[in-house]
């Protein structure tokens, strides 16, 4: 399959096919940006990308048979994003902002990319093989790709930014990710051969991301003001704190794509005036609407809304380490006293899906567990009484600030706790002091939060090993911390699904914490925008996009 | 009203003869009796006679905030907290007659339970303001030497701090919450207080009837107590009153950024901050708790002003 025929597989749908789900229903391919992430996060974003999340990546699109394509009638026009933060640069290898991998999707390659289905797909190379048990990897390289500079690129290109991600002259912050790879080498101009130290499951999912952006080596000490990559879209221009502006590669190596001749990312930091300037034609798309905002964008005329799930979670985390919650009872208890679905509505407006255990939906690797505990207040007192707590007791729930969405899901769960005689305070602490105290200070009794997915389940489920950082629940079993280690390095797809499986129902057994829901991506867009995806990393992707009749 | 002024000093100072027959406003203020016990801290009996209408009204706001306080404990129509998302985002109507906010809790009742919590705070704040205030300016002021600079230098190091700045701070070292959060206004609060009082009390401490305290064996205490600190009190009145004002706003800027009263619990700071998101389609849920602190803070402006117009000698 080539990477034309790719695009086409995921080639956008007509409007009418897109159309908006109505809220609370879930769509089972598809996931998308979620929550506001205001401007003043950018820092920590920057730091904290990727692990804990708060902000969001946005996801996909039911991909399919759509109609047939006539590239033709959707060339043409501009089009303006609204972001919420500025640019850390346009290097993709120096950084880990997600603000610059939403838009460097447009200006660089990947050796593989993902598509909305969460399927890795051929881009720069067009095939690959693993052999030597997993310790060798062949990348065969399309022939046809050029850089925005007009030079043709080589397998020494891809070489060449790999080894400038491992040096540690670059700094790279992602290239502790990358240490694994143990040599490279260019048979031949179109093929490129990785040896790795030791088997690793994830590594071609983790080909994908923004950060292994394929680089010309002559361009690259000045890529963080003018980056130059193969990319659908070259650089105009970026002005700090306004805007990142893109014009069309005629030279892409998919024909008639892309199908926009400028792109303008333009810096919004306040969601409502990201809104206002939606509504009043300003902007064509903003990219992560609130949930609350949702209904009210619907009705607006000229305006739609597309929603998918999101590649990650929301979850009231427990410190399992603490009295009384090392008791397994009373953290069952807790799983029976929260009605989840009145969560989704109370806090998250509709928009969002009940789960299980520590897994969205969308992944392939998703168990359905949301039958483990029904709401069943019942049981719950019953549960406490058992342990020692006929009357319930008092406890404090931590509420990062300034993340609403958190903090709401926090005020409807302490208002579900009373009713089973948990007495819940609700203490707001600001998200710098956050990191320090509860997540990794683990100083907290209950806390509301989320976790942001990656295209592999293991840096998602390997927190709960007993001695990682990330651990803040406290949670130790060493059978778990078996199947972690194996799912790391298993290469056997079957075997895989089955452990990852396993460590969802044994998430859900231990009722470690409460697993909440998994969250939709809204984006909004003026109606005459057509084929914009949304894929399970943060990526906004304007190669699919065109503007249909007004 | 000249008349009228000198009557009423006459009927200050003389407490034994019958009172003037001249038509004065009626004041809330009238139920006040004059009372038999001498202390140095008792206003006169008519000292509200004659207030402005400046005055009148920040005593009728004040009392009506705190009566909707006291209600906001005993008789609210709902329980504040108590969510029903099925009724979430209702305009005022008969059931709920400021509407509900986002979780369809009665925003009535939330802002009655607001009034307790931001009277609590100015009170408290103010109260701590005061007496760490009135105690540090008084010995600075009296003693002087080194202790009273080294007071001085102190408040003057806390005064240079924007009075929200240093509130913060102080519940960042705290944590956040009302109670820490009347504690950091309160501490905001004491470098005004120590300065008014030092002040006063340098005005006065070499005044001849100070020194015949003393001569006739009064302690230091005494000598504050009773003939120094009653000199300073009309402005420091006039302070609290201004000072009460600001904290109530104080802790509601706290709120509005998440570090001031704790959700669940109803803190018009908080209503507002939260109210935000939904300006478009609830207005009422900002309209309400803004109203209650305007109207709270011009009240307790209004009494400020009116008490400092009042008690001034030379606006008789």
């Amino acid at each position: 399959m080539n990477a034309r025929n790719t695009l086409c597989t995921f080639a956008p749908l007509s409007a009418g096919t897109f159309a908006p789900l109505s809220a609370g229903t879930f769509a089972p391919l598809s996931a998308g940006t979620f929550a506001p992430l205001s401007a003043r996060l950018a820092l920590l974003m920057l730091i904290l990308a990727g692990l804990i999340t708060a902000c969001a990546p946005p996801l996909l699109t039911p991909a399919g048979p759509g109609p047939t394509i006539t590239p033709a009638t959707r060339q043409g026009g501009s089009l303006t994003v609204a972001v919420a933060a500025d640019v850390d640069g346009l290097d993709p290898h120096k950084t880990v902002a997600a603000a610059t991998f939403q838009i460097t999707r447009n200006l660089y390659d990947t050796l593989v990319q993902v598509d909305p289905q969460s399927r890795i797909q051929p881009d720069l190379a067009t095939s690959w093989e693993t052999w030597d048990d997993g310790l060798k990897w062949t990348f065969h390289l399309r022939d046809d790709v050029f850089f925005h500079n007009g030079r043709k690129m080589t397998a020494a290109d891809v070489k060449y930014s790999f080894e400038r991600i491992l040096n540690p002259e670059t700094a790279s912050p992602r290239a502790k990710d990358y240490q694994i790879i143990s040599a490279i080498e260019t048979p031949d101009d179109h093929t490129v051969v990785f040896t790795l130290a030791r088997p690793q499951a994830a590594f071609l999912s983790n080909l994908a991301y923004g950060w292994t952006a394929i680089v010309p080596q002559e361009a690259a000490d000045t890529l963080r003001d003018h980056p130059v990559g193969s990319g659908p879209f070259q650089f105009v221009e970026w002005v700090p704190d306004s805007h990142v502006k893109l014009r069309r590669f005629d030279r892409y190596f998919v024909p008639n794509v892309p199908y926009l001749d400028e792109v303008t990312f333009r810096v919004i930091s306040d969601p409502a005036a990201r809104l206002i300037s939606l509504k009043t034609g300003e902007v064509d798309v903003v990219p992560e609407v609130p949930a609350q905002e949702i209904a009210g964008l619907r009705d607006e005329p000229g305006l739609q809304v597309i929603q998918q799930p999101f590649n990650g979670i929301q979850l009231l985390a427990i410190n399992n380490a603490r009295p009384p919650f090392d008791d397994l009872r009373v953290r069952q208890a807790l799983n029976h006293a929260i009605d989840k679905q009145a969560v989704i509505e109370g806090a998250q407006w509709g928009i969002g899906v009940p789960i299980g255990s520590h897994m969205p939906p969308i992944s392939d690797f998703y168990v359905d567990l949301t039958a483990r505990y029904p709401y069943d207040p019942e049981k719950a007192k019953a549960l406490l009484a058992e342990a020692g707590y006929p009357d319930g007791f008092e406890t404090t729930i931590a509420l990062p600030q300034p993340y609403d969405f958190h903090i709401r899901n926090g005020e409807v769960i302490a208002d579900q706790l009373a009713k089973v005689g948990i007495k819940a305070r609700l203490e707001t602490i600001e998200w710098a002091t956050y990191l320090e105290q509860v997540y990794f200070g683990r100083n907290y009794e209950l806390t509301t939060l989320g976790h942001t997915g990656r295209l592999d389940p293991d840096p998602f489920l390997n927190r709960y090993v007993s001695d990682s950082k990330e651990n803040y629940m406290n949670y130790h079993n060493p059978h778990y911390d078996e199947l972690v280690r194996e799912g790391a390095v298993s290469t056997d797809p079957a075997r895989r699904r089955q452990i990852y499986a396993e460590m969802q129902r044994i998430l859900a057994d231990d009722a470690v914490a409460v697993y909440l829901l998994a969250p939709l991506s809204s984006v909004g867009l003026r109606e005459e925008v057509q084929g914009w995806q949304l894929y399970p990393i943060d990526i906004y992707d304007l190669r699919t996009v065109w503007r249909g009749g007004q | 009203m000249k008349a009228q002024s000198s009557k009423l000093k006459a009927q200050t100072f003389d407490r034994r003869g019958s009172p003037p027959k001249v038509k004065r406003p009626r004041l809330i203020a009238e139920g006040f009796q004059p009372g038999r016990k001498h202390s140095a801290f008792r206003i006169p009996h008519s000292a509200l006679q004659g207030a402005s209408p400046l005055l009148v009204w920040g005593v009728v706001i004040v009392l009506a905030m705190s009566a909707v306080a006291l209600l906001g404990y005993c008789a609210a129509p709902h329980d504040p907290t108590a969510m029903d998302i099925a009724s979430r985002l209702r305009p005022p109507d008969a059931a709920h007659p400021l509407g509900t906010d986002q979780y369809g809790r009665d925003i009535l009742s939330r802002v009655m339970g607001g009034a307790g919590i931001a009277l609590s705070v100015g009170a408290v704040a103010v109260g701590i303001g005061l007496g760490g205030g009135v105690v540090i300016g008084a010995v600075a002021g009296f003693y002087g030497g080194l202790l009273g600079e080294v007071l001085m230098r102190l408040m003057d190091a806390l005064f240079a701090f924007p009075a929200i700045l240093l509130a913060i701070a102080v519940v960042g070292a705290l944590g956040p919450g009302h109670v820490n959060a009347m504690l950091a206004i309160g501490v905001v609060n004491v470098p005004i207080f120590a300065r008014l009082t030092r002040a006063s009390v340098l005005a006065v401490r070499e005044e001849g009837y100070v020194e015949a305290a003393r001569s006739v064996g009064g302690t230091d205490w005494h000598i504050l107590w009773r003939h120094i600190l009653p000199n300073g009190l009309a402005p420091l009145l006039v302070q609290a009153s201004v000072s009460f004002a600001t904290a109530i706003l104080s802790e509601a800027s706290l709120s509005y950024l998440g570090l001031g009263t704790q959700p669940p619990l109803p803190s018009w700071g908080r209503m507002l901050e939260e109210a935000r998101l939904f300006m478009d389609r609830g207005p009422w849920l900002a309209i309400f708790p803004g109203l209650a602190i305007g109207l709270t803070v011009l009240g307790f402006n209004f009494l400020g002003d009116g008490l400092r117009d009042h008690l001034d000698p030379h606006r008789r």
